[in-house]
């Protein structure tokens, strides 16, 4: 009886220092000392996608290593701390929780794929922590509140950017949708029916799905020949569309493919040789070749600090999203919190890096930063701008 | 239609030709050994990348990439039998299945290491282009996949039937004491097994990886064909290769017939049906009783 | 037999010394120790586990005897493989068969001519073994398996004779036969160990083995109880009463 009696000091103390350490955690926010701030990233550097993963991961650390070396925002370092998913939404959740609770990150940053920042958007929602910028143009972000904020112009948008192109100025009659049957593939598969039906009163002339993992279309090439579609939408990424456009090609079918931005990439063209020549996509930012200050300062960055990565659409895209989160950071002022980061973000206007771009915060509502397009497709093997940049309207599925 | 149709039955057969050539290293290797080999995907996964250094870096020509792609599959065959089975073949066959896992994921991840994960495209003598023959339409590639798996299938016959030393193969799964006794070096035959497989593993790797591009995690393509060995009954030659072939045609007709989600489990639920209705596989062995 | 009384013993071909051989923790053999005269016929009798399998293992090299030598021509042979014994000429036609059942009868044969490469010469071993066993010829391109008891124990034996061996290990080989094959089988061995092979016999049937052999063991569990002329042994009141069902 008398062990019991002992105890009882002792759990007083225990649940003394838990209620202390519990209001010290309400009274700032996780991941920022006044010397350093610790950002989140969940990506694939391993997996189906691990091409993307690997390269944003390359550009957000390229602007990060400048902004350090000279000091800091703020007298605050960024440092950023990525884990791997490899586009798995489970191991998401997994690297979700161990960024939030062990590393205690500021926010999430650039985390890559659909369905894998889709598991953990309400975890980092509880939590209070900004999903800022996740590396993919889904629509959710746009519309789910304070935690979430897109940054480029979503697919959905880029969707019916497609449809109005193919109705409008190629007369097209029949349209196709070939689409990654998850949350990636359906928001701009949605979209571009929506747009059909609302603005023109017609369906996709066949509906074709595919599994991540999957390899062979040939299923898919000889439905897509049978519909007699002139022009394929592709939802997709950089592995199926070469494959899809050869298996097409294989069985004498050949319409025009014309896909999202997550298709315009060096490595599409790479795999796909002539059978992606004429291929179109749309572009939601400049090509890392083109001219102006800001693409000059992310070569000699890229060259500085990766300069065994060539220079790619992808880590350009993580590029401008770091250097947006920096502008955000700049504007947030020294008195940095997650509510202050996000009022910051938001209060962008007009603001040009300095490559003929503007971004501005929201217009219809919705919580992202540019929305910006344009039409490029493949001619000698490049990806070559096909129009000029346009603002692109909601278009998202509603 | 009826073109659309063989055309998806000749692409489906070419795939399951690449699944039948991963499945029979499955099972020349569980034959041999009673061991289930889980990194067969990662020899078709390996020599992908070995001719793709071959071609690519080296700028050696076709044939002799194929040529020292299945030579070096081999030998890592010779080695992974050594270095990881071999000092465990008297534990219990769960430990050694675990120890083939294990094999390969550090093969996956070492390929990693050395390449990257990035998705790389592995040139090839086939060309993509299209072929017709009345109602068949398939491409040069199907063409090859498909003559070179046979190949392949016919040589393996030849060898097992033959000569002294296929003979001497076949021997020995069926019973390793007597084989000794007859002078066959088990261990050496052991060896050889799994230099076939793996060569098997590299011919398929050389095949498929221009179809569907190469990356470390193209080894995930040995699930398919471990479905495909086990429709046809685990442990039956003919079995294998039939059960490679029907498993890339139903999935392509499924993929046809219905949508991509159905594809991804029709292997499954053919899986399921026929273990239910024949539990031993299609060719599962009658077993030959002794009297 | 007539040759048996005016017969010269030869030399030892084959010599156990002192043999222990273990099954994990278990002693099988405890010190066995014999010799096999070449050109003889020698048997072993005993009761089931009383080590006479375990013996023949340890001599082909199935099994590794612990302690203990085995010498064959003048060889060590005791830390040597199966697949090194064979090739020195001891063949050994274990108990219950041990053939390839999914191979054909032929290339059972085959598999017996493993070690030797000179093709006219297994050519010959072939037609002899087919001419002595006209069934095995008459059903050459039919699976093993689906042979009955008494054509697989001739295909075990044609099997065995096919690496032309100076001794030959013959397990239980009329286990399980009807009387009729009995017959058949041991007659067999007489032509083999006429025709120059030296033989060392397991039985069960004890009577039967000693009226062809020219020297008898009984082991008991893992040591040597009883040796001799098989026809001095065939008197002995223990073996009689023991091995031979008699009072």
């Amino acid at each position: 009886m008398s062990r019991r009696v002992d105890i009882l000091p002792v759990l007083a103390i225990l649940v003394g220092v838990l209620v202390l350490g519990l209001s010290a955690v309400t009274l700032a926010d996780d991941g920022i000392t006044d010397k350093e701030v610790t950002v989140g990233a969940g990506l694939d550097l391993t997996g189906a996608v691990a091409n993307r993963g690997v390269n944003i991961k390359a550009g957000m650390e390229a602007v990060f290593n400048r902004v350090n070396e000279a000091g800091g925002i703020h007298g605050r370092k960024i440092k950023l701390v990525a884990y791997d998913h490899v586009y798995q939404p489970p191991k998401a959740v997994i690297n979700a929780k161990r960024l939030v609770e062990r590393d205690k990150i500021f926010v999430m940053m650039g985390h890559l794929g659909t369905p894998t920042t889709k598991a953990i958007m309400d975890y980092l929602g509880e939590k209070h922590v900004p999903n800022i910028f996740p590396a993919t143009l889904a629509s959710i972000w746009t519309n789910s509140g304070k935690w979430h904020i897109g940054d480029l112009a979503t697919f959905a948008d880029q969707t019916g950017l497609i449809v109005d192109y193919l109705v409008k100025e190629r007369k097209f009659k029949r349209i196709a949708s070939f689409y990654q049957d998850d949350e990636y593939g359906l928001d701009g598969h949605q979209a571009g029916k929506a747009r059909l039906k609302h603005q023109y009163d017609r369906a996709y002339a066949v509906e074709v799905d595919y599994k991540r993992a999957d390899i062979d279309f040939s299923s898919q090439a000889a439905k897509l020949k049978e519909s007699g579609a002139d022009a394929v939408i592709l939802q997709a990424v950089y592995r199926e569309p070469p494959r899809l456009a050869e298996q097409c090609h294989a069985i004498g079918y050949h319409p025009l493919f014309i896909g999202v931005s997550a298709i315009v990439l060096d490595k599409t063209i790479e795999l796909g040789g002539k059978h992606v020549e004429g291929m179109m996509g749309v572009e939601v930012y400049p090509l890392p070749t083109d001219p102006g200050a800001f693409l000059d300062l992310y070569r000699a960055d890229m060259k500085k600090y990766f300069p065994h990565l060539a220079l790619d659409t992808t880590n350009l895209y993580g590029y401008q999203k770091a250097a947006l989160f920096v502008e955000g950071m700049q504007r947030a002022g020294k008195n940095l919190t997650r509510d202050s980061l996000l009022k910051a973000i938001e209060s962008i206007k007009d603001w040009d890096p300095g490559w003929g771009l503007k971004y501005s915060y929201g217009g219809d509502n919705r919580r992202v930063m540019s929305r910006a397009a344009r039409l490029v497709s493949v001619k000698d093997g490049k990806w070559t701008k096909a129009s000029e940049w346009m603002e692109l309207q909601e278009t998202g599925r509603k | 239609m009826v073109e659309i149709l063989t055309s998806q039955v000749v692409s489906g057969l070419a795939t399951g030709c690449v699944y039948a050539l991963i499945a029979l290293g499955f099972v020349l290797i569980f034959k041999a050994t009673d061991v289930v080999n889980f990194a067969q995907g990662e020899f078709v996964m390996a020599s992908g990348f070995i001719s793709y250094t071959l071609l690519i870096r080296f700028g050696l020509s076709y044939w002799v990439v194929l040529l020292v792609t299945i030579v070096v599959s081999g030998v890592m065959g010779v080695i992974l039998e050594r270095v990881v089975v071999r000092p465990i073949m008297d534990a219990p066959i769960f430990s050694i299945v675990i120890a083939t896992i294990g094999a390969s994921t550090v093969l996956r991840s070492s390929a990693g290491i050395v390449y990257g994960y990035d998705v790389l495209p592995l040139p090839t003598i086939f060309s993509k282009d299209p072929i017709r023959m009345g109602v068949l339409s398939f491409t040069v590639m199907d063409a090859g996949v498909i003559g070179s798996s046979l190949v392949i299938m016919m040589a393996l016959y030849l060898f097992f039937t033959r000569t002294k030393t296929g003979m001497a193969m076949r021997a020995t799964a069926q019973s390793q004491t007597a084989a000794r006794l007859m002078g066959v070096s088990v261990k050496g035959i052991f060896s050889l097994t799994w230099a076939i497989s793996a060569a098997i593993g590299g011919v398929a790797g050389v095949l498929i990886a221009p179809i569907i591009y190469l990356d470390p995690n193209l080894g995930v393509i040995g699930v398919k064909a471990f479905a495909g060995a086990i429709l046809g009954g685990f442990g039956s030659i003919p079995g294998a290769i039939v059960g490679g072939m029907l498993l890339g045609i139903l999935e392509n007709l499924s993929g046809y017939f219905f949508n991509a989600g159905i594809k991804q489990v029709s292997t499954y639920i053919l899986l399921i049906v026929v273990l239910v209705v024949r539990p031993s596989g299609l060719f599962g062995a009658v077993a030959v009783k002794r009297v | 037999m007539s040759n048996r009384d005016n017969r010269a013993p030869g030399p030892p071909l084959l010599t156990v010394d002192g043999i222990e051989t273990f099954y994990g923790s278990i002693q099988a053999l405890k010190g066995i120790s014999f010799e096999v005269p070449e050109r003889s016929i020698v048997t072993l009798l005993g009761a089931n586990g009383a080590g006479k399998s375990t013996t023949l293992k340890s001599i082909s090299g199935l099994v590794a005897p612990a302690r203990g030598s085995v010498t064959f021509k003048g060889q060590r042979i005791d830390r040597r493989p199966s697949e090194e014994i064979v090739r020195l000429g001891i063949s050994h036609v274990p108990e219950g068969r041990d053939l390839f059942p999914e191979l054909t009868v032929l290339e059972n044969l085959k598999m017996g001519a493993y070690v030797r490469t000179d093709k006219r010469a297994i050519q010959a071993s072939l037609e002899r073994v087919h001419a002595r066993f006209p069934i095995l010829a008459q059903r050459r391109a039919q699976l093993a398996g689906t042979l009955s008891g008494g054509e697989q124990q001739m295909l075990a034996i044609g099997r065995a004779l096919m690496a032309a061996p100076t001794l030959m290990l013959l397990d239980e080989p009329s286990l399980g036969l009807a009387p009729m094959l009995v017959e058949e089988i041991f007659g067999i061995i007489r032509e083999i160990h006429a025709s120059g092979t030296t033989v060392l016999l397991v039985e069960q049937n004890a009577n039967k083995a000693l009226s062809i052999a020219d020297y008898g063991y009984v082991l008991e569990t893992g040591t040597i109880s009883l040796a001799g002329d098989s026809r001095q042994l065939l008197k002995d009141d223990h073996v009689r009463r023991a091995y031979l069902g008699q009072r």
